[in-house]
């Protein structure tokens, strides 16, 4: 069976200072920065302060604008629902339209801490040879709220509650590449035959500390303190050293082309490839001469049926750790040899920050908004001066160029890679 | 329901569970009735409340953990490590070796999981930043920032797709690779998924692999609060029994390999043909008459009435459940099912349902005693999770298939 046409119908997005998707590429081409000192580690001391995150102001507009109150239910079940009904308000959707056999839902999560001071409630049941006496910790009221709030699948459990949908339910948990790999895997369900619609993408809410501490433990996190909050990420300069860690969350309504035909949808543009590789290098970077990063771009763009000189642009994984940007800049080169001096690059890490799971999904609609408005994005704090690889196309300033075709790459810890081809309706 | 263009045929299984080493192990404790469930034993923990856990034996945990290169065991949680023992079983049933094969493999996992991060991994920093006000977040801060007090492959220890990176580290194996969560919904994905690459000619081996455990205070609290796990002192796991005192959990891994049926020589095969899920049990699609049917149970005397008036509708002739076994898996809870569901069939044996002496319901074919032979054709799998999502898997015997 030939695969069919998928097209991208809605979406919606939650970022950093940013409500939905028109504002963070607003803000983006505007050149601001989402990244600013996040409250919790200036009150707990943290030399490096600087974060992107979702803010109380933020978080109170989520919960005013929810069509039904989601009482009883963490809150990335609530951010959840809060970009789905973006997404499918968008679409021309509503909450009833994904209740049919033939829809699915494929949300990217990784996993929702407990917060220090959950762990510090625990620690005061500890016995004198450092065992918990669980009995007593059972009757604390800290340990009897809501029992399904770090369930990573609890959000779409409740989407697919909250929106009827049965039979294709899938929580990705893929890493930084979870975001890239559900909308990947909605692309196949439905060019494959199997689903006419779905719901895809990501929800990722890392920025508090337990996460910040594992990522700052391991080195992965720039550690400049000193530098200011909106200068720290620095994709593909040889000052680079490491990200920043984000949050946030980005969804899109997948349909086959028949399926927005006969609704008479209109396309925002098409999923036209897709790969999804795990390399067995190793669990923290990638094969340093970067063939492993291009062979997952060669197999999206085989899939999608396209050369490497047919794209316009690629959306960069870019986080701005010393290895992963020196793999993608090698990658790149292989991939794309002579055509990699007209090829568009962007790295929107640098001004949102890295929301991990979310960033992919993220990354896909902000692809999206540039063929639609024929925009190369900034990469912020990149200067050619600076730059380690300076035949690369990178930007600090929004460039105006035609797009039709945008690769977007997401790797994860894990060793699992994976890219994504968009492109014009 | 998903019909299968080309037949998946479950070509090798393993497991790491409470029941021992390996699929023969458990395949043996479910025709003796014999549950691995056993006392709590924990550096971490202790109850009353909870006393009993269907853990995973020092000496099964060594076993599994030399099929684990040694350099990848400070990325390896002990649940990591069975899912890698449990992998390679399944893959030496199926007579493959990824890496000195031409074949193309995918990977698919689910993980369990429930809280993070694991309390050991703060559990002396705790201790150390503890004052008489409570926790001095402050120093805590510092003594992770400053002094890189904590374990610098936490991350990794905690990653959500660990398993998967482990493993195909482990197996020299690169090709489709997805990393699922989690429970019944986790495992239904990671099913699915497998069966759709190997239908769509993307690989020709899917492993299918899933793991867990929940052996933390944090973790262990959540599931008694969200009703998981019972915490009224109950020490035994009786599913469908009036009698029954609540679920009890359980740790481990099990494995599956997955190939297109027409691809496999000719002999008895075991197909998985359909898979379904719902959020909504109420609405989850039933197989009607299966010969066996492996269904979950929550034992609750009252949940498991309500579940068999459920299933008298779909009139099976047989009912054997697996959790009076291994307690009630958070990381494999279907895939364990599918699992006995091919050794039942392949046996044309029922296995009597572990902890059962009286049953909620007398006319309902409740397997009891002891193992009964019989003729099977068409098993089912019928598992829900205790956040509502349910999935059902038809599995058919094909004798003398080519």
């Amino acid at each position: 069976m030939l695969a069919r046409e998928v097209h991208v119908t809605g979406y919606g997005l939650v970022a950093p200072m940013a409500l939905n998707a028109q504002a963070l590429f607003t803000r983006l081409c505007e050149e601001q920065s989402c990244i600013r000192a996040h409250p919790l580690f200036v009150e707990l001391g943290f030399a490096n302060t600087a974060a992107g995150y979702l803010d109380s102001q933020q978080w109170q507009a989520i919960y005013a604008a929810l069509e039904q109150p989601c009482g009883g239910q963490p809150r990335q079940a609530a951010l959840a629902q809060y970009v789905a009904e973006q997404a499918l308000q968008h679409a021309q959707f509503d909450r009833q339209s994904l209740a049919k056999p033939r829809s699915g839902l494929f949300i990217g999560a990784n996993k929702y801490c407990a917060s220090a001071q959950e762990l510090d409630v625990v620690s005061q049941y500890f016995d004198a040879h450092g065992r918990v006496d669980l009995d007593a910790y059972l009757d604390h009221p800290s340990s009897q709220r809501e029992p399904f709030a770090w369930r990573v699948d609890q959000q779409t459990q409740h989407l697919a509650d909250y929106l009827g949908v049965g039979q294709h339910i899938a929580t990705h948990a893929d890493a930084c590449a979870a975001g890239t790999m559900a909308i990947g895997s909605a692309y196949r369900a439905i060019a494959d035959g199997h689903l006419d619609i779905a719901l895809c993408g990501a929800t990722e809410l890392m920025a508090n500390e337990l996460p910040y501490y594992m990522f700052s433990s391991l080195g992965a996190l720039c550690a400049k303190g000193d530098w200011p909050a909106d200068t720290q990420s620095r994709p593909f300069m040889r000052d680079r050293c490491g990200f920043v860690l984000s949050e946030g969350a980005a969804m899109l309504v997948l349909e086959s082309r028949e399926h927005a035909e006969r609704r008479q949808a209109v396309s925002l543009g098409r999923v036209l490839g897709y790969a999804n590789l795990c390399e067995a290098e190793k669990m923290t970077s990638s094969s340093r001469d970067g063939s492993k990063y291009a062979l997952c771009m060669q197999a999206a763009l085989a899939d999608a049926g396209l050369t490497p000189g047919e794209i316009d642009q690629v959306n960069l994984h870019g986080t701005s750790t010393a290895v992963n940007d020196s793999c993608e800049a090698l990658a790149l080169e292989q991939v794309f040899a002579d055509h990699l001096a007209q090829l568009q690059l962007t790295a929107n890490k640098s001004a949102v920050g890295h929301s991990l799971a979310g960033s992919g999904a993220i990354e896909a609609v902000l692809s999206l908004q540039s063929i639609a408005h024929g925009v190369q994005l900034p990469t912020l704090n990149y200067h050619a001066d600076g730059a380690q690889y300076p035949h690369l196309n990178l930007h600090a300033q929004v460039q105006t160029q035609t797009v039709n075709t945008v690769l977007s790459n997401s790797f994860g810890f894990g060793g699992i890679n994976s890219a994504i081809v968009l492109g014009r309706a | 329901m998903s019909p299968a263009t080309s037949a998946i045929a479950i070509s090798g299984a393993g497991c790491v569970l409470a029941t021992g080493w390996g699929s023969a192990a458990l395949w043996q404790a479910a025709q003796q009735a014999q549950s691995g469930i056993s006392a709590l034993d924990s550096p971490l923990l202790h109850s009353r409340k909870i006393p009993t856990y269907g853990q995973i034996s020092a000496a099964t945990h060594q076993r599994s953990l030399a099929d684990l290169a040694p350099n990848l065991r400070r990325y390896s949680t002990p649940a990591v490590v069975w899912g890698v023992s449990a992998l390679q079983q399944a893959l030496n049933e199926a007579q493959l070796e990824p890496a000195n094969s031409p074949l193309r493999f995918g990977l698919y996992c689910s993980q369990g999981g429930y809280t993070h991060p694991a309390l050991d991994a703060y559990h002396e920093l705790l201790r150390e930043c503890r004052q008489a006000h409570g926790l001095d977040a402050v120093q805590l801060s510092r003594r992770v920032l400053r002094d890189n007090a904590l374990n610098p492959f936490l991350v990794l220890t905690s990653l959500s797709n660990g398993l998967p990176g482990v493993a195909s580290l482990n197996l020299q194996l690169q090709g489709e690779c997805n990393a699922f969560m989690q429970g019944v919904s986790g495992n239904l994905a990671a099913l699915r998924t497998a069966c759709e690459a190997l239908q769509a000619g993307r690989v020709d081996v899917a492993l299918v692999l899933a793991a867990g455990s929940e052996l933390d205070p944090l973790a262990l609290a959540k599931l008694a609060h969200g009703g998981a796990i019972s915490h009224n002192g109950n020490a035994h796991y009786q599913p469908f029994d009036a009698n029954a005192q609540g679920a009890i959990g359980g740790d481990g891994a099990v494995a599956l390999v997955l190939r297109r049926q027409a691809d496999l020589p000719a002999g008895p095969h075991v197909t998985l043909d359909a898979l379904d899920g719902h959020a909504d049990f109420a609405r989850l699609p039933l197989p009607q008459a299966p010969d066996v049917l492996w269904c979950s149970s929550r034992a609750q005397p009252n949940d498991d009435r309500a579940l068999c008036a459920s299933l008298r509708r779909i009139a099976p002739k047989q009912i054997s459940a697996s959790q009076g076994l291994t307690g009630c898996l958070s990381g494999a809870p279907s895939l364990v099912d599918v699992l006995l569901a091919r050794r039942s069939l392949e046996a044309q044996c029922v296995p009597a349902i572990c902890g059962l002496e009286q049953p909620v319901a007398n006319d309902l074919p409740l397997a009891r005693q002891r193992s009964t032979p019989a003729v099977l054709r068409r098993a089912a799998v019928l598992n829900r999770d205790s956040n509502g999502f349910s999935a059902c898997y038809h599995l058919t015997y094909h004798p003398l298939s080519a």
